[in-house]
């Protein structure tokens, strides 16, 4: 029994180091950004010089110095105060836009997901391929087909405009699809037999069972519309800016205001840093346990 | 017609290729055990250390490009720290070979962490009885990774295999940036940038869509044989 502990023991610690050096070299980058924030600009951009990895106390200088290069609004707020929320305007419209598409995606993937996985229909392979193959498109060919159709629907500048375009989103229906697999046909099965609708099956059973996965698809979804750029940059006016495209108004012609980018930078990362300290906890294991007897 | 005579397309696609097939297992082996040590029941701090390493993802591209190149320049904290350990420096912008290495280390920085977290969800439905059952036949951990987690795991694996071979094909901002820190103009410069810049900066639309249809036909041939081999009957 003893062999077996001591085994134990060089696993969790072999675990252990893994996991701290792979935190690590991801933590530093980020770090050096949120340092870089603190510091006055010449400071971490001299080459030459040993690094500066201990922070300063320019945060807040360089804050203020963004808050009045930039002039982004909040339509909610603005309709009412008709203020100027500096960066964070920005900060304002990327976190109500990424919720609200986020919401909205995770049902319409959701469904999706679920038809490709538990249901037989016909043409159901091309029609999923024919999604997927939708993924290798990149962006910048999409630019302009995107900003005709939103002109014609009247939707420049406007929320609408890069919520819909995504909504059904081919990485979020994959997803789904791959993770709504595991749910056991007869689990669905018996829950026919007892008189639930098709709806029920995917309200009731599939999305209670799949609530980790769900957890995962709202990373993915929120992410994606986080770090969206090209599109926004072309459709939104500066009042419904969101934080990359507001970013990207510190990268000027003549100079480069990477004080305040860092400062941007380190903004943009806290928010979501709470969002998945609260969205991994919902990974739970074992729900699916005992659902069927076999 | 000008498609099979040019060779900077193939040379692109050849970049691309090389990256890829060095980037992606690294990243998804990489992802694969780090969500299987934090789904461990005995690791503390997992909700800690799950958020910081999916982090990167969320981190503004300007800001990360900027450190970024700050960190691999001739003189940066890399070779900084790598000549404090007695080993040269690494050109790591302007040898064509590590320029790619140099790619393949931003592209897995930035996303190992988010597939992590895929495959962690994943995990979750994996049913508990399938590992109690291999352990009363008397299976060891790597017995219960390999004959359960990973078969199980499948469908999700297959995912972040298919959509990491489809990000890097699309792959654009990180070789703008290290082309941008004067790396041998051609040794990073991948396939969907050469067809950008063909379009709107040559303005050969007919041309740049012409390569747009052979990656679709590339991407698609790739994809469905990695289902058909990674997904057998079920995925």
């Amino acid at each position: 029994m003893r062999e077996e502990a001591r085994r134990e023991g060089v696993w969790q610690f072999l675990t252990y180091t893994f996991v701290l050096v792979m935190t690590f070299l991801t933590i530093v980058p980020l770090y050096w950004i949120v340092v870089a924030s603190t510091l006055p600009e010449q400071a971490f951009l001299s080459a030459g010089s040993a690094p500066r990895l201990i922070p300063g106390g320019y945060f807040a200088e360089n804050f203020a110095a963004l808050q009045q290069r930039l002039s982004v609004g909040f339509l909610f707020f603005d309709e009412l105060l008709n203020t100027d929320f500096g960066f964070v305007g920005g900060v304002f419209n990327s976190v109500f836009i990424a919720v609200a598409y986020t919401l909205l995606s995770l049902v319409v993937c959701s469904r999706a997901g679920f038809a490709f996985a538990k249901y037989e229909f016909r043409y159901k392979e091309p029609i999923f391929y024919s999604i997927l193959a939708t993924l290798i498109l990149p962006i910048q060919l999409l630019v302009i087909p995107l900003f005709l159709l939103m002109s014609q629907l009247g939707l420049t500048n406007s929320y609408w405009a890069i919520i819909l375009p995504w909504l059904a989103n081919p990485l979020g229906i994959f997803l789904m699809r791959q993770n709504m697999k595991s749910i056991p046909d007869a689990l669905l099965e018996s829950a026919r037999m007892d008189g639930a609708t098709e709806f029920q099956l995917y309200y009731r059973i599939a999305l209670p069972t799949m609530k980790s996965s769900l957890a995962a698809l709202a990373i993915v979804l929120f992410l994606f519309q986080w770090i969206l750029f090209l599109f926004p940059l072309v459709i939104l006016e500066t009042d419904k800016y969101t934080i990359p495209v507001a970013i990207d108004q510190l990268v000027g012609a003549q100079r480069v205001y990477y004080d305040q980018i860092m400062v941007a930078a380190t903004l943009s990362i806290v928010p979501i840093f709470f969002l998945f300290l609260f969205l991994q906890k919902q990974f739970v294991s074992g729900i699916l346990a005992g659902s069927v007897k076999e | 017609m000008a498609l099979h005579q040019q060779s900077p397309s193939q040379e692109r696609l050849f970049n691309t290729t090389f990256v890829l097939l060095i980037q992606v297992p690294l990243m998804i082996v990489t992802a694969l055990l780090l969500a299987v040590a934090l789904d461990a029941s005995f690791v503390r701090f997992k909700g800690l250390f799950r958020t910081a390493l999916a982090l990167p993802v969320s981190a503004n591209l300007v800001a990360y490009s900027t450190v970024f190149l700050l960190l691999v320049q001739e003189t940066g904290l890399i070779n900084y720290a790598l000549t404090a350990l007695g080993f040269g420096p690494v050109p790591w912008l302007t040898s064509e070979f590590w320029s790619r290495m140099t790619l393949v280390g931003a592209v897995t920085w930035r996303w190992t962490g988010y597939n992590m977290i895929i495959l962690l969800a994943g995990l979750q439905n994996i049913p508990q009885q399938l590992y109690e059952a291999a352990e009363i036949d008397g299976a060891n951990r790597f017995d219960k990774f390999r004959y359960v987690t990973v078969p199980q795991l499948r469908p999700v694996l297959l995912f972040t295999v298919v959509t990491s071979t489809i990000g890097m094909f699309k792959l654009f901002a990180e070789p703008a940036i290290i082309n941008s820190g004067g790396a041998p103009l051609s040794s990073t410069i991948t396939i969907v940038q050469y067809i950008y810049q063909t379009a709107f900066i040559d303005f050969q639309l007919g041309y740049a869509s012409a390569l747009t249809y052979v990656l679709i036909g590339v991407v698609s041939v790739l994809s469905i044989v990695q289902i058909r081999v990674g997904g057998s009957d079920d995925a």
